[in-house]
C-alpha cells in the first residue's frame, strides 16, 4: 500500500485556494486551502455548522463561491456548471439523501453512467436499435448493487426506501458514474453498524484497487482516526483548524478541544410540557364531537320539520342520523355501533340503489372514508359489490327500450369500478409486509 | 477578413462579454435597418418587396431585434455589475427599457418618414391605472394569502371576485332593495344599500371560500399534496364555480348600481391635469414634448373602487402585522408542524386565512361590479395578470404584491396612449386592445431581470444594506434622537392592541362555530387525533392499485354494454365477484399479476376501456348511418388533437416535471402558421406542415432560455401569458388575418389536407364502403388522419422516452439538482423536452386548424383547450402516454355526449331527452326553491333568462363536469386511471453476479 501510495501521490485531485462562501453577513466558509492528492482517502470532520457541507456545495457548483479558487484535476471550476464540473470526474452525494424518489433503484442506477448513448433527443432511438449499451449499463448496476448487498431493494420505488436504505443506493449511484474523485457527505448516517463498517471498507479497497481519491464528510471518529482515511481535515467555524494524519490529528489538544471532546458529553435536554398539547387537543377534540352529534341532531330535525323535498331530505335524514349516532357511540363508548350503523346504512342503500345511483355513490364515499381510515377495506369491498350489484338490477328493470341507454347503470358501475382504485393492495394480495 | 479578426477575438472574452459585444453589433444593425433601412434583414430580398403585407414584417423583424438585442445588453450589464450600483441598476433597469422602447420608436418614425404622437393625460391614465391596479389586487392580495398561508396558487381567486359581484347584483334585484335601486335620481347619495352589499359580499363570498377549503382543499392538504396538485385541484373548483355562476347567471353582462345617483354626470370630482404630450418620428418644427391645461372628472364609483380595495389590503396588512392571528398565520405558513406543535390550531387558520383571502376578492368584486359590467367571463381576464402582480411582487408578500398591481395598474394604463399613438402610422387602429398584453410582457421581461420577483430583490437588498451598517460599525439611527423611536411605535400601537382584543374576542367565538359546522367532512374527525398518521405509515404510499380488480369490475359492463344482455353479465360475474372480492387473498390471485402499474394489466384496462367508450359512443343516438359516421369521425379528429396535445403537455409536465400551462400557445403556433401560409401566401397544406415543425422547434428551444431556472409556478404563469399573449394578438394584429375577407378576425379559406383527392375520388369511394349511398363528409378524412398522426406520434415518442434520455428527463422532474451534480446537462434537456413538445402540440394545432376549416381567436381561449387538455392529463395519469390517450378520448367523449344532449334540448322525441329535462327541472328547483328569497326574487331570474323558462346551458353543464372530473380524479386516484409503469428489468447473468461476491 505504501508503495502505491508514492507512485500516486504524484499528482492533485482537488486543490482548493482561499475558498470563501458568505451567506448574507455570515461567513460560512472563510478562505480555506486544502489538496486532495490522487489516490488518497480523505476525511473531512468539524462540529456541526462549521461549513463542510457548505465546502462541497461550493466545490461542486451547486452554491456560487464568493472568494477563492477550486481545480479539480488541475482544470479550474471556474464558471461552470455542476454538470461541467462533474465531468472533470468529479461526483458529489447529499447529506439528506435525495434519490429520484418516483423511480425504481434500478432505474436511480442507470442515470449516471457517463457518455451514455440516447442521453439526447436525437440519439434516443439507438436505445432500441442497440440495445446491448442497456444490457451493459444493467449488468453495472446489477454488480454495485451486489457489493452493496441490496439486490433485493432493487425492484422497490426509491421513495419506499428505509433512510439506511437510500443512503446505500445513493452511495451505488455515485459510484454507477465512475467517478475519479468522489465526495461523500456522511455517507453512512443510518447505516446499522456492520454494514457501515463494510461499506468503509469497500470504499478503502475502492481507493487502494482503483486510485480513485475520496474526501469525505463523517461523524464515526472510530473510522476517521483509527481504520481507514489517509489524511484528515479539521473545520471549525468556517476555517481549517488543522490537517494531517489521523494519528496527528488524535494528538492535537486544539482539536480535542474543539470537536472530540464535547463528544462524550451528554447535554442537558429541556423538559417539554407535552401534557399541555395533548390536553389541548382532546379538549378541542371532545368539544368537536359535541358539536358534530349536536350539529347532526339539528340535521335531522331540519331535515324532518321541513316539508319533503325528495331524495335531499332523506340525504339529510341520513347525514343527520349517522352524524348523531356515531358521536353517540363515541361518547357512550359503545366500541361497535358504527359497525351497527354502517350495517343499517347497507339495508338502506340496497333499497335506495333502486332509485338514486347518484346520491347513492355519494352516501357510500363518505361512510367509505370513515371506514378505510380504520383499516377496514372489507366494507370497501361489499359497497362496491353492492354498487356493481344494484348497477346490474337497475339495467334489469329500466331496460325498456333498446333505444335508450342505461346511464344510471352505467354511472352506478363506474362509481363502484372507480371505488376499487382506493382499495389498498395489502388487502387483495400481493405483496404484503 | 475583418469579420474573421473580429470573431477570433470575441473568443477570447468572457461569455458575458462576448454576449454584450454580439448585442451591441445586433442593436447598431437594427438601428440601421429601422432609421436607414440598411439591416442585415433588408438583405432578404423578399422582405424589401414593395408588398405591404411584407413590409409590416420587416419593420416587425427590426424592433423585435432592436428590443431583444437591447434587453440583452440591459441583462447582461446587470450580471456583470456589483457593488451598491449593481441594487442601483436593477432599481433603475425598468426605466432603461421605457428609454429603449422609445428610441425603437423614434428610429422607426424616422425611418418610415412618419410620425406617432403619444399624448399622456396624468390625470386619466394615473386614476385609470389606479383603478386597475385596484382591480388586480382585489385578487391578487387573497391570492398572495393563500400562496403564503397554504401554498398554492388558487386558480379560482378570480370567481370569488365574480361570485361577490353576483351578490350584490342579486341584492340589488331583491325585493328589498329593488325600490330603493329603481328610484329616480335625486342627487342624494344612498349608502345603506351599498354597506350592505359591501358587507354580504365579504362575508358571503368568505364563507364560500372557507367552505372550497374545507370541503376541497383540507383533503389534500391532509394528504400532503405537492402545489403543484393544489394547484390543479383549484383549477377545478374555479371550473365548477364559474359553471355554477354561468348556470345561475347566463353570460350577460350586467352592472351594478347601487343608487342611480352614483352614475349621474355629476357626480365626479373635477381634478386639474397637463396632457403631455410627445411627437416621434418626423417632427416638422414641431417640439417633441408640448404640454397642455385640462379638466379630468373623477367618477366617484371608481373613486369607491380604489379606495374601498387599497383600505381592505390595508386591513389586511395590519393584521398580518400586528394582530394575535396575523403571528399565527405567519407562524403557519413559516412551517406547520411547529405552529402545531405549539399550541396553534393549523386548520383554524387555515380556515380563517381561505375565509379573509376569499371574502377580500368578494368585497373588491362589490365595488368591481360598479365600474365594469359583470359576467363570469370577466373574472378569468382578471385573473392572469392578478398573477403576474404577484409573481412580479414576489409570491406571499402582501407588500410587494400592493406595489406590483400599482405598477401592472400603470403600466397598462401607460401602455394605452402609445398604442393609440402607434396604431395611426403602422396603420393598426386594432392595436390598442393589446394593452392586455402588456402585464405579461412585462412581467416575462421582469423575470428575466430578477428571477425570483421584486420583493426578494428588495429584501437581498435591505439585508446587503444591514451588513454593510454592521460591518462598517455604523450607529444605529434610532440612539441619535433626542427620543426612542421604538418608544414612540408603542405608543402608536396602543390604539390596534384594543382592536386586536376587540377583534379575537368577536373573531374566535365565530370561527369556533363556524368549524362546528364542519360535520359533513367526516376526515376531520381523524386528523386531530393520530389515527391518520398511523393509517399513512401503514399503507405503503406506492402500493399498486388494484388492477385485477378493475379488470374483474370492467368485464361485466363491457360485456353488459356490447351485448345488451345483462343475463350474461351476471352469469360471468357472480363467480368473479365471489372470488375476487369476498375472498380477497385467494391464492390465484397471487399468480396473476395485472395491476394498473404492470404493463400487461394497464394495456389490457387501456384495451378495454377504449372498447367501452367507443361502444358507448357508437350507442348515441343519431338520425342515419352517415350522421352517425360524421360524429364519429369528429369524435375520431378530436381524440387525435387533444391526444397529440396531451403528449405534449404529458411531455413537459409528466415527464420532465415543467407545469405548462401553455400548450395552446405552441398549438395556436402551429394552427396560425399552417393556416396562414395556406390562406395568406398560397403554401400547400404540406408545405406549412413542413415549416411549422420546425419553427415549433425552435420556439420550444428559445423559450427554455428564460424559462430554465425559473420555478414551477413561475413557468405556469409564463406559460400561460404567452398563451394569452398570441391569443390577443390573433384578435388584433392585421397580419394575422387571412382568408375571405380580411377585415375580419381569424384565418379562413385554407387548404386542407388531401382536399382535391377527396373531392375527385375519395369522398365517394369512402361513402362506398361505408354505405352511405353519397360521397362521404371531409370529417371522415381528416378523423382517419388525426388518428395515424397519433399512433405515429405515440410509436416514435414511446421509443424516445424508453431511452436513457427519458430516464433524465423523469430524473429532473424528481430533483433537478442531483440531476445536475450527476453529470447531466439540465438545461439542454429541458430545452429538448420543450422543443419535442411544442413539435407534437403544433401538429395538434394543426391538425385543428384543419378540422375547424377556419380559425378564431376564441379557440385559443384557456377554458376551451388549456383546461380540458388538462383534465385529459390527470385523468390519463402522469408520465403515461397511454393514460393520455385514456384521459382525451373521455374529454372527447364527454364533448360528443353533450352535442348529443344539446341536440336532445329541443327535440322531445330524442332518447336523451329526459337527461336534459331532468337537468332543467333541477336547475329550475335550485334557483327557484332552493336558493334564500333575498338573492332569487323573480326579477334576479328574469334578468338572468331573459323572462323565459330556467333551463341548463350545456356547454356550462360541461363545464361543471370537466371540473368535477378534475377534483375527482384527484381525489380518488392521485396518479391518475393509467400510471406510470416503473421500470422493473428483470437479472439476466444471475449466475455469474452470484459468482463474483462470492
Amino acid at each position: 500500500m505504501k508503495v502505491k501510495e508514492v507512485v500516486k501521490l504524484s499528482d492533485i485531485a482537488l486543490k482548493v485556494t482561499g475558498l470563501a462562501k458568505h451567506f448574507g453577513g455570515i461567513k460560512a466558509v472563510d478562505g480555506i486551502d486544502f489538496e486532495v492528492k490522487s489516490g488518497q482517502f480523505v476525511g473531512l470532520i468539524g462540529p456541526n455548522g462549521c461549513g463542510k457541507s457548505t465546502t462541497f456545495n461550493t466545490i461542486s457548483g451547486l452554491l456560487e463561491k464568493s472568494s477563492g479558487e477550486v481545480e479539480v484535476f488541475g482544470k479550474s471550476t471556474e464558471d461552470l456548471k455542476p454538470h461541467q464540473i462533474h465531468s472533470l470526474g468529479l461526483t458529489r452525494t447529499f447529506q439528506h439523501t435525495r434519490l429520484w424518489k418516483d423511480m425504481t433503484v434500478i432505474e436511480n442506477l442507470l442515470i449516471p453512467p457517463r457518455n451514455q448513448v440516447g442521453a439526447n433527443p436525437i440519439t434516443a432511438i439507438m436505445n432500441t436499435i442497440q440495445p446491448e449499451h442497456e444490457k451493459e449499463r444493467l449488468e453495472k448496476a446489477w454488480g454495485i448493487l451486489e457489493t452493496l448487498e441490496i439486490t433485493h431493494i432493487a425492484h422497490l420505488l426509491a421513495g419506499e426506501l428505509s433512510g439506511g436504505q437510500s443512503k446505500l443506493v445513493d452511495i451505488g449511484r455515485a459510484l454507477m458514474g465512475e467517478p475519479r474523485l468522489l465526495l461523500l457527505d456522511e455517507p453512512v448516517a443510518g447505516v446499522a453498524g456492520p454494514l457501515a463498517n463494510s461499506i468503509f471498507s469497500h470504499l478503502r479497497k475502492l481507493v487502494d484497487e482503483t486510485g480513485i481519491s475520496i474526501l469525505i464528510i463523517e461523524h464515526n471518529m472510530n473510522f476517521i482516526l483509527r481504520q481507514g482515511v489517509d489524511h484528515v481535515i479539521v473545520m471549525n467555524e468556517g476555517t481549517i483548524l488543522m490537517s494531517g494524519t489521523p494519528s496527528q490529528v488524535r494528538e492535537n489538544d486544539e482539536v480535542v478541544q474543539a470537536y472530540l471532546g464535547g463528544a462524550g458529553v451528554d447535554h442537558d435536554l429541556p423538559e417539554y410540557e407535552l401534557g399541555e398539547v395533548a390536553e389541548e387537543s382532546i379538549r378541542t377534540k371532545r368539544e368537536f364531537e359535541m358539536g358534530r352529534g349536536i350539529a347532526g341532531a339539528l340535521l335531522l330535525a331540519l331535515s324532518m320539520w321541513i316539508p319533503n323535498l325528495g331524495w335531499i331530505t332523506t340525504a339529510g335524514i341520513l347525514t343527520g342520523t349517522s352524524e348523531f349516532i356515531s358521536v353517540l357511540g363515541d361518547h357512550m363508548f359503545v366500541a361497535n355501533i358504527e359497525d351497527l350503523w354502517a350495517g343499517l346504512h347497507m339495508t338502506f342503500l340496497l333499497l335506495y340503489a333502486l332509485s338514486q345511483p347518484v346520491i347513492l355513490y355519494s352516501i357510500c364515499r363518505s361512510i367509505y372514508l370513515k371506514r378505510s381510515l380504520d383499516d377496514d377495506a372489507e366494507n370497501l369491498i361489499l359497497m362496491s359489490s353492492i354498487l356493481i350489484l344494484s348497477g346490474i338490477l337497475l339495467r334489469m328493470f329500466n331496460d325498456a327500450s333498446a333505444n335508450e341507454i342505461p346511464f344510471g347503470a352505467i354511472v352506478t358501475l363506474l362509481a363502484g369500478v372507480v371505488m376499487y382504485f382506493d382499495i389498498p393492495k395489502k388487502f387483495i394480495g400481493g405483496e404484503e409486509e | 477578413m475583418a469579420l474573421g479578426s473580429i470573431l477570433e477575438k470575441s473568443g477570447s472574452l468572457t461569455p458575458d462579454k462576448r454576449k454584450l459585444f454580439f448585442a451591441i453589433i445586433f442593436l447598431f444593425d437594427a438601428w440601421l435597418g429601422l432609421r436607414h433601412g440598411y439591416g442585415l434583414i433588408a438583405m432578404l430580398p423578399e422582405l424589401t418587396a414593395d408588398y405591404t403585407r411584407l413590409n409590416d414584417l420587416y419593420w416587425m423583424a427590426q424592433a423585435i431585434e432592436f428590443i431583444g438585442s437591447g434587453f440583452v445588453i440591459i441583462h447582461t450589464v446587470s450580471k456583470m455589475v456589483n457593488g451598491w450600483f449593481a441594487t442601483f441598476y436593477k432599481f433603475t433597469s425598468p426605466l432603461l427599457i421605457i428609454v429603449l422602447f422609445g428610441w425603437c420608436i423614434e428610429a422607426m418614425m424616422l425611418g418610415m418618414g412618419k410620425s406617432a404622437i403619444v399624448s399622456f393625460n396624468l390625470a386619466s391614465h394615473g386614476f385609470t391605472g389606479l383603478v386597475w391596479a385596484a382591480t388586480y389586487l382585489a385578487i391578487a392580495a387573497g391570492l398572495t394569502l393563500t400562496y403564503r398561508v397554504q401554498q398554492y396558487g388558487n386558480f379560482a381567486q378570480s370567481e370569488y371576485l365574480v361570485f361577490g359581484s353576483y351578490i350584490a347584483l342579486s341584492m340589488m334585484w331583491s325585493e328589498r332593495y329593488w325600490p330603493d335601486v329603481s328610484m329616480a335620481k335625486d342627487g342624494i347619495l344612498e349608502w345603506d344599500f351599498l354597506i350592505w352589499a359591501c358587507v354580504a359580499g365579504f362575508v358571503l363570498t368568505g364563507l364560500l371560500g372557507a367552505l372550497m377549503d374545507l370541503v376541497v382543499m383540507r383533503r389534500f392538504r391532509n394528504k400532503g399534496a405537492t402545489p403543484q396538485v393544489m394547484m390543479i385541484v383549484s383549477l377545478g373548483v374555479a371550473m365548477v364555480l364559474r359553471a355554477c355562476l354561468y348556470l345561475r347567471y347566463g353570460s350577460s353582462t350586467e352592472l351594478f348600481v347601487p343608487d342611480k345617483d352614483w352614475r349621474m354626470t355629476t357626480s365626479k370630482w373635477e381634478i386639474d391635469t397637463v396632457v403631455h404630450k410627445f411627437t416621434f418620428g418626423v417632427r416638422d418644427a414641431i417640439p417633441f414634448h408640448e404640454e397642455a391645461e385640462k379638466v379630468f372628472g373623477l367618477a366617484w364609483y371608481k373613486a369607491a373602487l380604489i379606495i374601498g380595495v387599497f383600505a381592505s389590503v390595508f386591513a389586511l396588512l395590519m393584521l398580518m402585522n400586528s394582530t394575535r392571528l396575523g403571528r399565527k398565520m405567519r407562524a403557519v405558513a413559516d412551517n406547520p408542524d411547529l405552529a402545531a406543535a405549539s399550541g396553534i390550531n393549523v386548520e383554524n387558520i387555515h380556515f380563517t386565512s381561505s375565509f379573509l383571502s376569499a371574502g377580500l376578492s368578494g368585497f373588491g368584486g362589490v365595488l368591481f361590479a360598479m365600474t365594469t359590467r359583470m359576467n363570469p367571463e370577466v373574472g378569468l381576464t382578471i385573473l392572469l395578470p392578478a398573477f403576474a402582480v404577484i409573481v412580479l411582487g414576489t409570491i406571499g408578500s402582501v407588500r410587494g404584491a400592493v406595489v406590483a398591481a400599482l405598477i401592472v395598474g400603470m403600466i397598462r394604463s401607460l401602455s394605452q396612449p402609445v398604442l393609440v399613438g402607434l396604431g395611426r402610422p403602422l396603420d393598426r387602429p386594432t392595436i390598442s386592445g393589446m394593452d392586455e398584453v402588456m402585464p405579461y410582457l412585462f412581467l416575462i421581461a421582469v423575470l428575466m431581470l430578477l428571477p425570483k420577483g421584486l420583493g426578494d430583490a428588495a429584501q437581498k437588498w435591505k439585508i446587503e444594506r444591514l451588513r454593510k451598517r454592521i460591518d462598517s460599525g455604523a450607529i444605529p439611527l434610532s440612539s441619535k434622537l433626542p427620543f426612542n423611536p421604538n418608544k414612540f411605535k408603542e405608543i402608536l400601537k396602543r390604539p390596534f392592541k384594543v382592536l386586536e382584543d376587540i377583534f379575537d374576542k368577536i373573531m374566535i367565538p365565530v370561527i369556533f362555530a363556524l368549524n362546528r359546522s364542519k360535520l359533513f367532512i367526516a376526515p376531520y374527525r381523524k386528523s386531530l387525533s393520530k389515527q391518520a398518521e398511523s393509517y399513512k405509515e401503514k399503507i405503503p404510499q406506492n402500493s399498486t392499485p388494484p388492477g385485477t380488480f378493475m379488470l374483474c369490475c370492467l368485464i361485466p359492463p363491457t360485456l353488459f354494454v356490447i351485448l345488451n344482455s345483462w343475463l350474461f353479465a351476471i352469469i360471468i360475474s357472480v363467480p368473479l365477484i365471489w372470488f375476487m372480492i369476498l375472498k380477497p387473498n385467494s391464492w390465484w390471485q397471487s399468480k396473476i399479476i395485472l395491476g394498473r402499474e404492470q404493463s400487461t394489466g394497464s394495456w389490457l384496462i387501456f384495451v378495454l376501456a377504449i372498447v367501452l367508450m367507443t361502444a358507448l359512443a357508437w350507442s348515441i343516438p343519431s338520425i342515419d348511418a352517415r350522421t352517425k359516421w360524421m360524429g364519429m369521425a369528429r369524435l375520431g379528429a378530436l381524440l387525435g388533437i387533444f391526444g397529440l396535445l396531451a403528449m405534449s403537455l404529458n411531455l413537459h409536465t409528466g415527464f420532465t416535471g415543467m407545469t405548462n400551462f401553455g400548450v395552446i400557445f405552441f398549438a395556436g403556433i402551429g394552427s396560425i402558421t399552417v393556416s396562414l401560409m395556406s390562406a395568406g401566401y398560397g403554401w400547400y397544406w404540406w408545405q406549412g406542415l413542413l415549416l411549422v415543425i420546425p419553427i415549433a422547434l425552435i420556439i420550444g428551444w428559445l423559450l427554455a432560455y428564460p424559462t430554465a431556472n425559473l420555478r414551477m409556478d413561475y413557468f405556469a404563469i409564463v406559460t400561460i401569458s404567452l398563451g394569452e399573449i398570441v391569443r390577443i394578438a390573433l384578435a388584433s394584429e392585421p397580419l394575422l388575418r387571412a382568408g375571405t375577407n380580411t377585415s375580419a378576425i381569424g384565418i379562413s379559406r385554407y387548404e386542407l389536407p388531401f382536399e382535391p383527392w377527396w373531392d375527385s375520388t375519395g369522398a365517394e369511394w369512402f361513402g362506398e364502403i361505408f354505405g352511405f349511398g353519397e360521397a362521404a363528409p371531409y370529417q371522415m378524412l381528416i378523423g382517419l388522419f388525426s388518428l395515424v398522426c397519433l399512433v405515429l406520434v405515440w410509436v416514435v415518442i414511446s421509443v424516445m422516452l424508453r431511452s436513457p434520455w427519458g430516464r433524465i428527463l423523469r430524473a429532473i422532474r424528481e430533483d433537478e439538482e442531483v440531476t445536475q451534480h450527476h453529470g447531466h446537462d439540465v438545461f439542454k434537456t429541458k430545452a429538448g423536452s420543450l422543443a419535442i413538445g411544442a413539435a407534437i402540440a403544433a401538429l395538434g394545432g394543426a391538425l385543428w386548424a384543419w378540422l375547424n376549416a377556419g380559425i378564431f381567436p376564441s379557440f385559443m381561449s384557456p377554458v376551451n383547450s388549456t383546461f380540458l387538455i388538462w383534465a385529459a392529463f390527470i385523468v390519463g395519469g402522469r408520465a403515461s402516454n397511454k393514460g393520455m390517450v385514456f384521459g382525451a378520448f373521455l374529454i372527447v367523449l364527454m364533448n360528443m355526449v353533450f352535442t348529443a344532449f344539446t341536440t336532445a334540448q329541443n327535440d322531445t322525441d330524442h332518447a336523451l331527452y329526459f337527461i336534459v329535462e331532468w337537468l332543467n327541472a333541477s336547475l329550475d328547483w335550485i334557483i327557484a326553491d332552493l336558493i334564500p328569497n333575498l338573492f332569487a326574487s323573480d326579477l334576479a331570474i328574469e334578468e338572468a333568462f331573459l323572462g323565459k323558462p330556467i333551463t341548463a346551458t350545456l356547454s356550462y353543464v360541461k363545464l361543471l363536469l370537466v371540473g368535477l372530473i378534475i377534483i375527482l380524479t384527484l381525489m380518488v386516484a392521485p396518479k391518475g386511471m393509467l400510471p406510470e409503469i416503473p421500470y422493473r428489468p428483470e437479472r439476466i447473468n444471475e449466475g455469474k453476479g452470484g459468482g463474483e461476491a462470492e
